[in-house]
């Protein structure tokens, strides 16, 4: 948890009360697993496995007109893949199910399946079984219905609350709720308005941990003119554009991870002589700073009074006011313009 | 474009000759029109509201703002097994917000084509900044803190400079156009099983972005003005293009090992007139000088032309279970043709940058007798180099300070994990695994005056970090489903103030359906967490007192991150959807904020913690909604979004100075975004149907100071009808 470093106990004073308030959220956590727990518990044991990927043993092939008897919805969609009509080519033979009618006598297909005909030259999902998805335990028909007519044979969620996202991206938001919070968020990439969707960055089938080049290779597609070649450039330009920026949203401008200042001051020292004008005309012309500077190694700092216009100068703007050119420049080494 | 044009000739002939095998065609369309009622005072085209970052309103100064045209269109000829053979879809969702997509399969012809527009525009007041002498603080003109009208003599102050801004057109905003297409062909689609060929592809795309950013900048002027006269804008004119092509082939190595291979060049250019400094003072009104006078051909953020060139190959094998995957990938961006002035006038040479990574991946089962035993894992290698002109340190600041930060020359990446599985139960796997994150950076410190050093620096030439970390997913029970990681980080080295030297995390998610026992319809709950907790105390800084002290003492850094959302998803009939989310995100922040007496550009002087400010955000979101299927004929969708953000900053009590107060003044957050959407869409006949929406924005935004009330409501009237043919 964070807290205040090196703080005597002296001024520790509602340390607790900012640690309780820090913990709520995770109590709250706590207390819903709790309670999820206690559902769990209050129903009977069942059999694992909600879907069959083995093998049914001993069944024949009765037809796909037998399947159409009952599941009649399912066939004359437009869209549907043709060679999706011949049930049996991916289920197996439907002789016990078609008598019984049971889940559990009908095989559903696995990725493993699917990608028998979905190879290379058709689709080229090559990193599907490395990535998170599939490490996940999902297997192709958690996102697409082979029955359905739609683009990608995507399933059909539209529980985002974003009537104007794209097909793609409800389904993702379906699970990953969170981002689809952030993408509500006061600063987001413009993925609920249906200018842009999830997959306009992500591969779903793919290993992100692998991604060619790095994460700030995927914003150099649409950001190029951040990229530079610069002559003097910000350093995350050429680490990662997510050391400040959060790629789905945030609270403040920019897609900034944190706001400004304490994102720059995070990693930069600022100099007195100019932010803070002790010796020369700094931001704002000032009178110097006198008994709040240490004099000696270890000195305590006093407080300051909340009318130090020192300070204020520096930090009732963004940096960025003046550090307009905060991805590089060719101009200034202090990526002014 | 010519491709696009081929592409829909061939696909043009493709349907002439299955015309012929009786295909059909078909489609729908959607004629709507909304109407916005927008509340008072952003009821002007000259002012932007907080939802105009997001959705364009042509003409918002109008009795009643419309957007009226085919707001979706889906045609396509259909084969007689109801597979398309072309399909051509659009949508267009506000004023400068569409998208369309074409798509051709032929056989063995597959094209695809995308055509994007959109518009956001930028809020020049966010956050908070502050009114003329704030709360009884002597500030005399207040800090908005993006305050830079660009507008002749408005450097008067900060109250009546807003209501100028508010009177007037400054509208900041950019248009995006993206265009992009592919067509591949599969021999085998045509007859030829070719056994190495499976698919060769062409791309080619065009992309542009017009308009206007605000750069903010500081004045490089002596004190003669008022002080906040010298934090200026300038609405900078844009026009951006990049064309790109690129060309692709899948290949079969051998069975069950498959390659493929793409080239791709961009080529960007900004077409915008090149401001200067000295072309801005000469402006009517701005009455400026530069000083120095060498400052006046100093362009404002110069966009270099470029071209990029990005190959990648990757090979995939997999065989009785096992997935393995190899892939290099290399990325050249060049500047090209037009020079910045000071390039051009110290002759510099042009500037590139070079990436190139390799990596392979691979999951296998281990083969033990009675083990379900799985092994995974990945290592990247990843190079950078900047190429830049090690003249220009030197040459480009007239002032003749030089270049001041390291430079990263070359960086060198390696990152990999491994992790053993099990899979206990049927639809079940936990995995044990260890990652490791090593960068290595040869930082080219500028030389003589003027530079900062390595013992000032705050990067660090070498990070190493090390993660174990437990993972794991299981259906325990028919209903029930859990996932979970809990990890430990460890880093020897870091390289930023701002890296985790140490940090725990943990992330859960679960998926519980009740009972049919407990209730007669599928209930699902979803619970999902994560907290990253890390601090670092690792990157050491000289002080406190003078360099030569040999003292260092640690920067130190403490993150909380985390978060949670909560579903409930009801189906009270097949046709019923009932459904909620509430999700909570933090961060939290404790960072040493380090003063030094002197630029460490010069030195440093003494190192010395001015305060430990704490940074906060909390941003909550809650959505509830419903569909409701054919009632009574009638699809009614309806959902609400509330949104609360809010951030703070403050210093630890006692410590230091009042900085953490101060950034609060002008940049706390407080903030609601609320939405309401309902639809209802009717089906007057089997061809034709008829649909009416409402929607309801508001932005409440409780710390702005009253000179920049962004508080903004929004109403939308939609009319749709649809026909099908």
């Amino acid at each position: 948890m964070a807290s205040g470093s090196g703080l005597s106990p002296q001024e520790n004073e509602g340390q607790l009360g900012q640690c309780l308030s820090a913990l709520r959220p995770r109590l709250v956590f706590l207390l819903l697993c709790a309670l999820l727990a206690l559902a769990c518990a209050s129903v009977a044991w069942q059999p694992v496995g909600s879907r069959r990927t083995e093998p049914v043993p001993g069944v024949v092939g009765v037809g796909a007109d037998e399947c159409q008897d009952c599941h009649e919805a399912i066939h004359g969609t437009t869209g549907m893949p043709a060679y999706h009509s011949d049930c049996e080519s991916c289920h197996g033979g439907g002789s016990l199910h078609s008598e019984s009618e049971a889940v559990a006598d009908i095989r559903h297909p696995d990725s493993a399946d699917c990608l028998t005909c979905h190879t290379p030259g058709r689709d080229t999902h090559l990193q599907w079984g490395l990535g998170g998805h599939s490490q996940a335990g999902l297997i192709c028909s958690d996102c697409h219905d082979p029955h359905n007519g739609n683009r990608l044979s995507l399933r059909e969620f539209k529980r985002s609350g974003f009537p104007d996202m794209d097909a793609t991206s409800q389904l993702c938001v379906e699970c990953h709720s969170d981002v689809g919070a952030e993408l509500r968020y006061p600063s987001h990439h413009a993925v609920g308005e249906g200018a842009m969707s999830c997959t306009s960055c992500h591969d779903p089938h793919d290993d992100p941990r692998v991604i060619a080049g790095g994460p700030t290779q995927l914003c150099a597609g649409c950001h190029q003119d951040f990229m530079g070649p610069w002559v003097y450039e910000h350093a995350p330009v050429s680490e990662d554009c997510g050391t400040c920026h959060s790629p789905h949203g945030s609270v403040t401008t920019d897609l900034l991870q944190t706001a400004q200042p304490m994102l720059c001051i995070g990693c930069h020292t600022l100099n007195d002589p100019f932010h803070q004008s002790l010796q020369g005309p700094g931001i704002l012309t000032n009178a110097p700073i006198g008994q709040d500077f240490p004099t000696s190694p270890n000195q305590q700092i006093k407080p300051r009074v909340p009318t130090d216009r020192n300070q204020a100068g520096t930090f009732l703007r963004r940096c960025t006011d003046c550090h307009g050119a905060v991805h590089g420049s060719y101009t200034d080494e202090h990526l002014r313009h | 474009m010519a491709l696009f044009a081929a592409s829909l000739a061939f696909g043009t002939a493709a349907l002439a000759e299955e015309r012929a095998d009786k295909t059909k065609f078909q489609g729908s369309a959607t004629l709507g029109a909304d109407f916005y009622v927008i509340e008072n005072p952003f009821d002007t085209a000259n002012v932007t509201g907080f939802f105009d970052q997001y959705r364009y309103i042509r003409d918002k100064g109008a009795e009643v703002p419309f957007f009226a045209d085919l707001t979706h269109l889906d045609l396509g000829w259909v084969h007689p097994d109801e597979t398309y053979l072309l399909r051509l879809e659009r949508w267009s969702r506000n004023a400068i917000n569409e998208n369309s997509r074409l798509g051709i399969r032929f056989k063995g012809l597959t094209v695809d084509a995308e055509l994007r527009r959109y518009r956001s525009d930028a809020l020049r007041f966010f956050p908070l900044g502050t009114e003329d002498d704030w709360a009884g603080m002597p500030l005399g003109l207040g800090f908005g803190t993006t305050y830079n009208p660009d507008v002749p003599g408005l450097i008067t102050g900060f109250s009546s400079d807003v209501g100028a801004v508010f009177d007037g057109n400054y509208r900041i905003g950019v248009e995006r156009l993206a265009f992009a297409s592919e067509i591949a062909l599969r021999p085998e689609g045509f007859g030829y099983d070719n056994k190495v060929l499976k698919q060769a592809s062409l791309r080619a795309g065009y992309g542009s972005r017009t308009g206007n950013r605000q750069d903010s900048f500081l004045l490089d002027l002596s004190e003669t003005l008022e002080p906040t006269s010298r934090f200026r804008g300038n609405r900078r004119a844009i026009d951006q293009s990049v064309t790109q092509a690129g060309l692709g082939a899948i290949i079969a190595l051998a069975p069950g090992v498959d390659a493929t291979l793409d080239f791709d060049v961009d080529r960007f250019r900004e077409s915008a007139p090149v401001v200067t400094l000295g072309g801005l003072a000469s402006a009517p009104g701005n009455g400026f000088t530069p000083n120095p006078a060498a400052d006046s051909g100093r362009e404002f953020f110069f966009v270099p032309d470029t071209n990029r060139y990005t190959g990648s190959l990757q090979v995939t094998a997999r065989r009785a279970g096992a997935v393995v995957s190899a892939g290099a990938f290399g990325t050249h961006l060049e500047q090209t043709g037009r020079l910045s002035n000071l390039q051009a006038q110290y002759n510099l040479g042009l500037n590139s940058t070079t990436t190139a990574s390799a990596h392979i991946d691979a999951s296998m089962p281990l083969e033990f007798e009675g083990s379900n035993l799985e092994l995974s894992g990945y290592v990247k290698y990843l190079y950078r180099k900047s190429d830049t002109d090690a003249d220009a340190f030197a040459a480009l600041d007239p002032v003749g300070s030089s270049q001041e930060s390291p430079y990263i020359e070359e960086r060198n990446e390696l990152r990999g994990n491994l992790e053993i599985a099990a899979r206990p139960l049927p639809s079940s796997r936990i995995a044990l695994g260890y990652a490791v994150d090593w960068v290595d950076r040869d930082l080219a410190y500028p030389s003589g005056n003027g530079g900062i050093q390595p013992d000032v620096s705050v990067i660090h030439p070498e990070s190493l970090s090390h993660r174990i970390f437990l993972k794991g997913h299981a259906r325990l029970f028919r209903s029930l489903q859990i996932a979970g990681e809990i990890g430990q980080l460890w880093a020897p080295k870091v390289a930023y103030p701002t890296d985790l030297s140490e940090a725990t995390s943990f992330t859960a998610r679960g998926t519980y359906t009740l009972d049919r026992r407990l209730v007669s319809f599928p209930v699902t709950l979803a619970l999902a967490a994560r907290v990253l907790d890390g601090k670092n105390d690792k990157f050491d800084l000289p002080g406190p007192g003078p360099v030569s002290n040999g003292e260092r003492r640690a920067k130190k850094f403490e993150r909380t991150d985390w978060g949670y959302d909560l579903t409930l998803s009801l189906v009270p009939q097949n046709s019923w959807v009932v459904y909620a989310t509430f999700s909570q995100s933090g961060d939290e922040q404790d960072s040493d904020y380090v003063r030094t007496t002197l630029a460490r550009s010069a030195g440093g002087g003494a190192f010395y913690v001015d305060s430990i400010p704490h940074y906060e955000s909390d941003l909550k979101s809650l959505l509830v909604g419903t569909r409701l299927s054919d009632l009574a004929g009638v699809d009614v969708a309806v959902s609400a979004a509330l949104t609360w953000a809010d951030m703070l900053t403050r210093g630890a009590a006692g410590v230091g100075s009042n900085v953490g107060e101060l950034i609060n003044v002008a940049n706390r957050i407080e903030s609601r975004i609320l939405t309401l959407n309902s639809d209802a869409d009717y089906r007057v006949r089997e061809n034709l149907g008829v649909g009416v929406g409402y929607r309801f924005q508001q932005f409440v935004d409780d710390a702005q100071v009253s000179l920049l009330d962004l508080d903004e409501t929004v109403h939308t009237i939609s009319l749709r009808l649809t026909a099908d043919f």
